[in-house]
């Protein structure tokens, strides 16, 4: 993307955000101007037309970089009915959160997406479609976590091709996932289960190895993983008809750490730099690539070069769309409705880091152990799978690094570790630092308890300003 | 002393530590402890953790990790213990994250534990692996039954002895009752722990002219280890493992199949007539095999969720007292006997 489509100064006006509306006459006077999309690029407001409408209670930043990302994530269906025609095995992983993906994406036919992902759809399709209602209909109601969605989306399988085979990590990881899987079992879809174990820590004298992140596990465990993850490559071999080797993998590795290098330089910028460059919601979308790229490697990792270029030129310019006095926030968990993340803004804050439970997504994957010894280890780095208390530390670090000013954890209603888990991480962190820690939980649709959760959030940013900087 | 809760752990392991076992079942969900009451909390794992926070005697506990919040919640007595300084501290050296903080860390709901008169137990959590079909489940269980076993020895009592034959096999004495005909309908309960002021829904049942045959909640039968098999691993970890692990049917694993076998073999042999289904509020793993079950169940079927009240309210008592005049009436025509068996 040329420099003129960056949000540099266009006659004295500096970034922004902009609604839907606003996007349309931008997209239209950047295409004049003479910007060059790629094959899934276009107006926003045509994925708002197919029945993403929440789009247009959103604020988006105005920058073509922010555009791509946006087009890019929205348009993945089409990609994966792509991958389908094309006769590649579409593997629908759930739960481990970076692993599995890096493995499919390793080899030509194989193509692989998170249904977890469909938790996001009742929020997108602002409830227009009925996921949670067959969920619900199925003995999944609101008492589980919003990820039921994946059940009604498999269903009614109007919303991604139905995956070839399905992968599910179990044990140490979240009951509502745990049973929604089993479900999709039930309703004929076999799933390939492996167990990642309770990541405990090393008796005394027990080998150990530190695992990516920085949390340490006893060799033990990474070897019973690495067993379980040959169980998956078995699998994805016997599915794909293909070979999955150590090369394959280890080029696989490569490329995913390529999108997590890109991925580490914006965050960097992003959380740290004043003023605030990028929103909290285009960073959303960003870290939400890491996962399995949105289904097409090469190019997610341009999307995010893209945007990392634009933050940049951003930060070097001094400019961003957020004031300057933004209060600097770390946010826990990621909120089902991405509205909540413009309202942080709203409120006068400006997102500082981030753990929305896949922080194992981002950290690079070790590149000089054994391709499946580096898998391991990244799948038992999971934040989910160790105790509250190595969850709380790797935050309380991330809060230090990025000089955030107030914690809020966003309880994610049903989910059964955000019962015990918020609590303790307030606990932990509110005992370790002089700084605001607050508690919140947001729906997939929030507008119900908007002037609620703004009260809250107000309040919380409030104490922020009259509290002194971490110590 | 050492407390358990679940049926994965076997109390042989422990005695042959020189340990006496002791299986906690909590009375009603009003424990008080470092837990808060708060929204999404089982009342089940709540009320045990602070049922073995304020239990002075306990050498330790050992809790699985069969359910997430059980795991979560136990391991606050687990970091506590540590950051005091104690030398039970469960989980061996220090590492993680922690110890890369670059500030001092604390330990987990401080304020709540450090307000106990005593040191809090040491907790081991054990994990059970959810899969089960490949033999490296069965060898992690073997391992983490090692582990737990060196975790014993560290709190004191030397190394593991051969078990007392009393206690081999017979980790729960209670035998199945069976029905005798033209008596009381039989009846199948199924579902998770019960505290013991919920086990009253047996005695609602048995006042209403039925008796359960099967107890297939995680307090009664369906924790029972397989019998012992006197020609078998002559190593005990394996025959351990083989008996708890490779026998213990429950919502948790994953495929869940094993549970439903059970099921239906024990319901044919007892001629159950009715199944009462249970969950705790907030129980994710039993709640959802509630829809499940009433598709595969054959006969009548009553799905409770148990609120975390104090036992069993009118409410829940009308429905039971409803459920066994269907049953009743049911079987009187006939309606309801199967034809093929439990599918």
């Amino acid at each position: 993307m040329s420099r003129m489509h960056r949000g540099l100064p266009r006659g004295g006006d500096g970034p922004r955000k902009i609604t839907l509306q606003e996007w349309g006459e931008r997209r239209e006077r950047l295409v004049l101007e003479g910007l060059r999309e790629p094959w899934y690029g276009g107006p926003l407001q045509r994925h708002v037309e197919e029945g993403d409408l929440r789009l247009t209670s959103l604020m988006f930043d105005d920058s073509a970089s922010a555009l791509r990302l946006w087009n890019f994530l929205l348009s993945e269906e089409d990609r994966l009915r792509e991958h389908k025609a094309a006769g590649r095995v579409l593997v629908g992983a759930m739960k481990d959160l970076g692993t599995v993906p890096v493995m499919a994406w390793s080899v030509p036919d194989l193509a692989a997406f998170y249904l977890d992902g469909a938790w996001w759809i009742p929020c997108v399709m602002e409830l227009s479609a009925p996921l949670m209602d067959v969920a619900s209909s199925m003995g999944l109601d609101d008492s589980f976590c919003p990820v039921r969605a994946v059940l009604g989306a498999c269903v009614t399988g109007e919303h991604f091709p139905l995956p070839d085979m399905v992968t599910c990590s179990v044990g140490a990881t979240c009951d509502d996932l745990s049973a929604v899987a089993q479900r999709l079992e039930g309703i004929g879809h076999p799933v390939t289960w492996w167990e990642v174990p309770h990541r405990r820590r090393p008796e005394r004298g027990e080998e150990s190895v530190v695992l990516p992140g920085g949390f340490v596990a006893p060799q033990e465990q990474v070897d019973f993983v690495r067993g379980e993850l040959e169980r998956v490559r078995a699998a994805l071999q016997t599915r794909s008809r293909c070979k999955l080797d150590d090369a394959a993998l280890s080029s696989g590795i490569k490329a995913a750490n390529r999108m997590r290098a890109v991925l580490e330089e914006l965050r960097s910028l992003a959380y740290s730099a004043v003023p605030c460059p990028l929103p909290s919601l285009e960073m959303q979308v960003a870290e939400m690539l890491a996962l399995h790229f949105c289904s097409d490697v090469e190019e997610s990792i341009a999307v995010l070069t893209d945007l990392a270029d634009e933050v940049k030129a951003r930060v070097k310019a001094g400019v961003g769309p957020l004031s300057r006095d933004a209060v600097p926030v770390f946010w826990v968990n990621p909120v089902a409705d991405m509205r909540v993340m413009n309202l942080i803004e709203d409120c006068g804050g400006r997102v500082a880091g981030t753990e929305y439970l896949f922080s194992h997504a981002l950290d690079p994957i070790p590149e000089d152990v054994q391709p499946m010894e580096a898998l391991a280890r990244t799948a038992l780095a999971d934040p989910m799978v160790g105790s509250a208390a190595d969850r709380a530390a790797r935050i309380l670090a991330d809060v230090v690094k990025f000089g955030a000013r107030a914690v809020i954890i966003s309880r994610i209603p049903g989910a059964s570790h955000c019962a015990t888990e918020g609590l303790a991480i307030k606990e932990y962190v509110r005992a370790s630092l002089d700084i605001p820690v607050m508690e919140i939980e947001v729906p997939p649709l929030s507008d119900a308890f908007g002037a609620s959760l703004r009260t809250r959030i107000d309040a919380v940013l409030e104490a922020a300003r009259q509290a002194r900087a971490p110590r | 002393m050492i407390a358990f809760e679940s049926p994965f752990v076997p109390p042989e392991w422990i005695e042959a530590h020189g340990f006496q076992p002791m299986r906690i079942i909590p009375e009603s969900p009003h424990e008080e402890g470092p837990w808060p009451l708060s929204e999404g909390m089982c009342s089940y794992a709540r009320a045990f953790i602070n049922m073995i926070s304020h239990t002075p005697a306990l050498a330790g506990v050992v809790v699985a990790s069969t359910c997430d919040q059980m795991r979560r919640m136990a391991q606050v007595p687990g970091e506590t213990a540590g950051a005091r300084g104690s030398s039970r501290f469960a989980s061996g050296a220090a590492g993680g994250a922690a110890a890369n903080a670059p500030v001092a860390p604390a330990p987990l709901l401080a304020g709540c534990c450090h307000a106990l008169d005593h040191d809090l137990p040491s907790v081991f959590v054990m994990h059970v692996p959810a899969t089960w079909q490949d033999p490296a489940a069965h060898r992690y269980f073997q391992a983490e039954l090692r582990r737990m076993g060196r975790w014993m020895e560290r709190l004191g009592c030397g190394r593991a002895q051969q078990p007392q034959p009393k206690f081999v096999g017979d980790g729960r004495a209670k035998q199945p009752q069976t029905p005798s005909p033209g008596t009381a309908l039989p009846i199948a309960v199924l579902g998770p722990h019960l505290l013991r002021c919920q086990e009253r829904i047996f005695s609602i049942v048995s006042a209403n002219g039925g008796v359960v045959v099967l107890d297939g909640t995680g307090n009664g039968e369906r924790g029972w280890p397989a019998p012992v098999d006197r020609r078998g691993a002559a190593n005990l970890v394996e025959s351990l493992a083989d008996r708890y692990f490779g026998a213990i049917p429950d919502a948790f694993r994953r495929p869940n199949t094993l549970l439903y076998a059970w099921l239906k073999r024990e319901a044919e042999k007892r001629e159950v007539r009715g199944l009462i289904f249970l969950w705790q509020t907030w129980c994710d793993i039993w709640h959802a095999e509630a829809w499940r079950m009433r598709e595969w169940w054959p006969g009548p079927m009553l799905s409770l969720e148990l609120q975390g009240g104090d036992g069993i309210d009118a409410a829940t008592c009308g429905r039971i007292e409803a459920f066994m005049e269907a049953v009743r009436n049911g079987d009187a025509e006939g309606r309801f006997r199967r034809k093929r068996g439990v599918r």
